[in-house]
């Protein structure tokens, strides 16, 4: 078993699709494990049997035909209008602008290809500093995660909804415990963006409220989003999935019907597009559910916290292994497979250190969101790198202070549950 | 003549996934306005939305093999030198297309365990029909991969 492993990893690190190398570890669990191997697949089919999934491919869609519409530029006025008369202003743009704009697309590189690619220059004409501005885009390129409806935070309510905890992981309360560690993250970034353009002469621009006029108007159609979605799920109305629903609807509507943004003999193509990422996450989804089957079979989550105990005595301690462990992990690979492969795997023995599971999924999140900007394998250094025909390494240097900032926004959000837990009954 | 083919089979492919999407989205929207206005809804709507996402998935993954975007580990192979890089790409891609083939297999046993004691997927529909799409799904996506083998490697981070 253990020489079968080690070819599909050798497999694995060669870049063999990690859909396969989790289905095929899978494969050999259940074999050595004595099973019939019909059984992997039994366990991937349930990929069509889970109620709700339908949001992951609406709000996919939602998020791109966005990215493909003129939205990137209205909401960079927008909030110009609206903060960018304050000192490091453009820079607190900068922050807000790719946070809203990547709880809507999921951190998949969208958001520096749409929003940094305008913020970038804008910054540099500004008189910020290059390395400054770069890592600034580049790292806010997954800022924003924990918003709602961003889809690694869907995805882990997917994942460890399965797991039938108790307390139980609904996707309601995951939206509701990544408000505060988000903005936690945004106000770090934002009061480092004054630190920065201390003692310099104050923007030229001054509070004008005729433009942040005509840029509320120009926004209108997009300025109800939000509410859709927010106001949709935490007020009970709306299950996430027919948020999805009237999310994807209303933006197709406005950017292919109103507006006319994304014509419409394009717009099979944005769907597809789409939906090439929603099969490429969903793929590894059925594999994990596979995975999962054969973790519980073997009861190896309680193996390992039955390891674990013996030299891991208190809870501080494991959430410092973890976070350690998520930082590797987060090194090496995407946060969708990250978050279908560790979740049944650890969120059991997090619980029996008596972690709550929610908290759980925002510590995962934000410990994997610095994963996308550092080497060797962060996607947000590469996208950003082919984006402003960079050398990679010199982005990698220019992320390396948001790599400390959001570094201890993640220690803060693991060692005070009340952040993500304050508006959650538990 | 071959490239035309080829062509007409990714138009075909792309329009095939808008068009479930389409669908899939109608019929939610269609869902919530029945259920919040009239207070009903369609019995077969969230078995049929479920299998739908299901169809959509391999169909997009399907569609994601032929573009190169799976999701995958690959900073390693891309500083290897150009020749080595080729050969360990068509390697992994055999590899992916034998583990494909192997859900596609094992998909076909459920489909005969499910014919001896069949359930009811909607209507009279017995429900080992829709998990005949898996096994097609799988089938498809391995033999992809074997094309995608002896092409060049995959150039852009997703």
């Amino acid at each position: 078993m253990i020489w079968a492993l080690l070819v599909v990893l050798i497999l694995a690190a060669m870049g063999m699709p990690l859909f396969a190398v989790i289905a095929a570890v899978a494969f050999i669990g259940f074999h050595f494990g004595g099973a019939d191997l019909i059984i992997v697949a039994i366990n991937y089919y349930q990929l069509g049997d889970m109620s709700g999934l339908i949001a992951i491919p609406l709000f996919t869609l939602a998020g791109y035909l966005l990215g493909e519409s003129g939205a990137p530029k209205r909401l960079v006025r927008l909030s110009n209008a609206l903060i960018g008369w304050m000192p490091g202003g453009l820079a607190i743009v900068a922050v807000v602008a790719c946070a809203f704009f990547t709880a809507f697309t999921g951190a998949s590189g969208m958001t520096i290809v749409a929003v940094g690619a305008l913020l970038y220059p804008a910054m540099r004409q500004a008189g910020y500093g290059e390395n400054y501005s770069l890592g600034l885009v580049t790292s806010s390129g997954s800022l924003g995660l924990l918003f709602a409806p961003s889809l690694p935070l869907i995805l882990y309510g997917f994942v460890a909804g399965q797991l039938g905890t108790t307390p139980g992981v609904t996707m309601k309360d995951l939206f509701l415990a990544g408000i505060l560690p988000g903005v936690l993250m945004l106000v770090i970034l934002s009061v480092h963006a004054m630190w920065i353009t201390r003692g310099q002469e104050r923007a030229t621009k001054s509070f004008d409220a005729k433009e942040l006029w005509a840029a509320v108007k120009d926004t209108g159609w997009e300025l109800p989003l939000p509410i859709f979605v927010l106001g949709g799920i935490y007020s009970g109305k709306f299950a996430a999935s027919e948020a999805a629903a009237v999310t994807a609807l209303y933006i197709l509507v406005v950017t292919v019907l109103i507006k006319k943004e994304i014509k419409l003999s394009k717009l099979p193509e944005v769907m597809a597009e789409s939906m090439r990422m929603v099969g490429a996450i969903l793929v590894i989804l059925g594999a994990a559910l596979a995975f999962s089957g054969w973790l519980i079979d073997q009861q190896v989550p309680d193996a390992l916290f039955g390891y674990m105990s013996q030299h891991v005595h208190s809870g501080w301690l494991f959430l410092i292994l973890l976070n350690i462990l998520l930082l590797l992990v987060g090194m090496l690979m995407d946060i969708f497979s990250a978050i279908v492969i560790l979740t049944p795997l650890l969120v059991p023995v997090a619980m029996q250190y008596g972690i709550h599971p929610v908290h759980f999924g925002i510590i995962m999140l934000a410990n994997m969101q610095i994963g996308y900007f550092t080497p060797p394998v962060g996607m947000d250094l590469f996208i950003a790198s082919y984006r402003f025909n960079k050398p990679f390494l010199t982005l990698a240097r220019a992320c390396l202070p948001f790599f400390f900032l959001m570094g201890l926004a993640v220690l803060l959000i693991t060692w005070v549950p009340e952040l993500s837990l304050i508006f959650i009954p538990h | 003549m071959l490239e035309k083919a080829q062509q007409h089979l990714h138009r075909f492919e792309t329009w095939l996934l808008a068009t479930l999407l389409t669908a899939l989205l109608v019929m939610s929207v269609l869902q919530i306005v029945l259920r919040v206005f009239f207070d009903t809804g369609f019995i077969w709507a969230e078995a049929v939305s479920r299998q739908g996402v299901l169809w959509l998935a391999l169909l997009g993954a399907l569609s994601a093999t032929r573009e190169k975007k799976h999701i995958a580990i690959d900073a390693l192979p891309r500083l290897l030198p150009p020749k080595i890089h080729q050969v360990v790409w068509t390697l992994t891609q055999l590899a992916a297309s034998a583990i494909c083939a192997a859900l596609a297999w094992y998909g076909w046993g459920m489909v005969q365990l499910e014919r001896e004691a069949p359930g009811t997927f909607v209507a009279n529909i017995p429900s080992w029909w829709p998990m005949c799409v898996f096994v097609a799904g799988f089938g498809l996506i391995s033999l992809r991969f074997i094309f995608a083998a002896f092409s060049k490697p995959s150039e852009q981070a997703l």
